[in-house]
């Protein structure tokens, strides 16, 4: 299979992430078949998966097979707002304060 | 016009009634101060490792066993990626394939025709944090990002906005009876989304469909999908077709209102959770907690109906809450007459209840109260007006009714002797009336109980003065 600029540029947009920010729009497209050219063939070596004989292997939802304990239901506060607030970038009183969404 | 049948399915989100998140041990407690119960986990802090809440999968699971779901012996959880200010995290932990329950169903009745709706799902997932959208800035509260929730997920079987709304209720009344959630919709504990299309009567493919966020109140669903079957119904009149997006209900405008197309949206790469093993339920457990479940509200309503010969209004009034149900059954333990205990609740007790904004459990006048009210009718001692009558202080006091209605000197005359004059003085001050009912009046005879009702300011025994009126006044 082959990984598109159009896809790398879709899964760019849904994380977020400016890939063309500082360039050129030809170094930007350089840039896009590269990342395209590198993704396809870390999928194609993933895809080497596809070809193994599963016929008779139950399948195999998680790759960790022990059973963590669950935790009881019991509050507990840890930790003081103060610390929690401590690496936001702004604050208003004790709420953390982003740029405008609506 | 073509007739035109609505097709709805709910996504009901329920907020699971932990001490702790669903995540972390973080205190689930609403109306504290913005980020005072949060820490890493719920926070989304790269590296902090979930740990599952044992009570949350107990409540999912009793809340499938009661929507007679198949609860999975294994499921797990994947991250939902999306981005969004109150999801700190960037994803939120769900349950895609498998989810702890599956294949239920729910007999919903609306105006006498009961009709199945399955239920496709219930899976777990923590809530998000709170956005309060202010002037350059949105400002968020985390303290509910990692409160455990359930979404219950139904077939497309629904057919209209009152048996949407109907669905709801009786969800609302399992859940609250299972002890799964508080139930509290004006505080965001149960909400729904709505999936609404319509397509033409007899039709069997599915019209594109809208999605309606975040109804949260019985009337608003019934609103909300009301009008929003309506509009389709225009657009397909007027030659246009449905679009496929999300919209809001205005509940002021009772209108929706378009939030956003879905071309873009829904792509949220689920994949599984790689710091959460998967959750296992033993088939110990779950005969256990299967054990545990309290008798549901429809088969309660059936019990009061078939062995305590409620009428259907009364068995529904006093079952749509558990705590109800337990309060008249607390009371009947006092007092034998189911009757006259179901009738005192319903008209007396529920409706100051309601109006006094007061939980059943948290009334000062008790289930001991009620009974010994219904006992004083019962002995004749007084009437089911004079009852009416102090029902409000009674309440308000908490005084015990036998004791309140000696002290008050309201026990009802039964001694004839004592009435026959009353009614002799009400006949000689009317003798209009009294030509009048000789000539033929008969329904004059009300006016002649009320008059004597006045003059023993309602404690007279109401059959002993009609037999006496009807004595005196059938003598020439």
């Amino acid at each position: 299979m082959a990984v598109t600029e159009q896809q790398i540029r879709k899964i760019a947009g849904l994380a977020r992430i400016d890939l063309e920010y500082g360039k050129t729009p030809q170094e930007a497209e350089a840039f896009m078949a590269r990342l395209a050219g590198q993704m396809d063939a870390i999928v194609g070596y993933i895809d080497g998966i596809s070809k193994a004989d599963t016929a008779g292997v139950e399948p195999l939802f998680c790759p960790a097979l022990h059973v963590a304990p669950p935790r009881e239901d019991e509050a507990e506060k840890k930790r003081p707002t103060e610390d929690m607030l401590q690496n936001a970038p702004e604050r208003k009183d004790t709420f953390f304060s982003v740029p405008p969404v609506l | 016009m073509p007739a035109y049948e609505a097709v709805i399915g709910l996504e009901v989100h329920a907020q699971l009634l932990t001490s702790s998140k669903l995540f972390c041990s973080c205190p689930v407690r609403f109306g504290d101060e913005p980020n005072e119960n949060i820490c890493e986990v719920c926070a989304g802090m790269p590296g902090a490792l979930p740990r599952l809440n044992k009570k949350a999968v107990e409540l999912a699971a009793k809340a499938g066993l009661a929507l007679q779901c198949t609860v999975n012996p294994m499921s797990l959880f994947s991250r939902k990626n999306y981005f969004y200010p109150d999801l700190p995290a960037g994803f939120q932990t769900s349950q895609l394939t498998p989810p702890i329950c599956e294949h239920g169903h729910l007999d919903v009745t609306v105006q006498d025709a009961t009709r199945r709706i399955g239920i496709t799902r219930i899976h777990l997932e923590d809530d998000a944090g709170k956005c309060v959208h202010g002037q350059g800035a949105t400002l968020i509260d985390l303290n509910r990002a990692g409160t455990g929730l359930i979404e219950i997920v139904s077939e497309p079987d629904i057919r209209s906005a009152e048996e949407a709304a109907a669905y709801m209720r009786a969800i609302h009344a399992i859940l609250v009876c299972i002890g799964a959630t508080d139930g509290n919709m004006e505080e965001g504990s149960l909400r729904c989304d709505a999936n609404v299309s319509i397509r033409p009567k007899g039709s069997t493919t599915l019209g594109t469909r809208t999605e309606i966020k975040n109804l949260n109140s019985f009337r608003n669903i019934q609103r909300a999908v009301e009008f929003e079957i309506r509009r389709q119904e225009g657009c397909l009149e007027d030659g246009e077709s449905i679009v496929q997006e999300t919209r809001l209900f205005d509940a002021v405008k009772q209108v929706t209102v378009s939030m956003r197309s879905k071309e873009d949206a829904h792509d949220y790469r689920y994949f599984p959770n790689p710091d959460l093993p998967p959750v296992l339920v033993l088939a110990e457990e779950l005969q256990a907690w299967e054990a545990e479940l309290p008798e549901l509200p429809e088969a309660r309503k059936l019990r009061f109906i078939q062995r305590l010969g409620l009428n259907e209004e009364e068995a529904a009034a006093l079952t749509a809450e558990r705590a109800t149900a337990d309060f008249f059954e607390q009371a009947l333990a006092l007092c034998s007459n189911a009757k006259r205990v179901a009738q005192l609740m319903a008209a007396e007790f529920l409706r100051e209840c309601a109006q006094q904004n007061i939980a059943p459990a948290q009334a000062a006048f008790g289930a001991a109260h009620v009974a010994e009210l219904a006992t004083l009718i019962d002995e004749g001692i007084i009437s089911a007006r004079i009852a009416h009558d102090i029902f409000p202080e009674l309440f308000a006091s908490g005084a015990m009714p036998r004791a309140f209605v000696t002290e008050k000197g309201l026990v009802q005359v039964s001694d004839s002797s004592e009435l026959e004059g009353v009614v002799a003085e009400v006949l000689a001050e009317n003798p209009a009336e009294v030509e009048g009912y000789r000539g033929g009046k008969t329904k004059l005879l009300s006016f002649f109980v009320g008059q004597v009702m006045r003059k023993t300011k309602g404690k007279a025994n109401p059959a002993l003065v009609n037999s006496l009126l009807e004595e005196s006044l059938g003598k020439h």
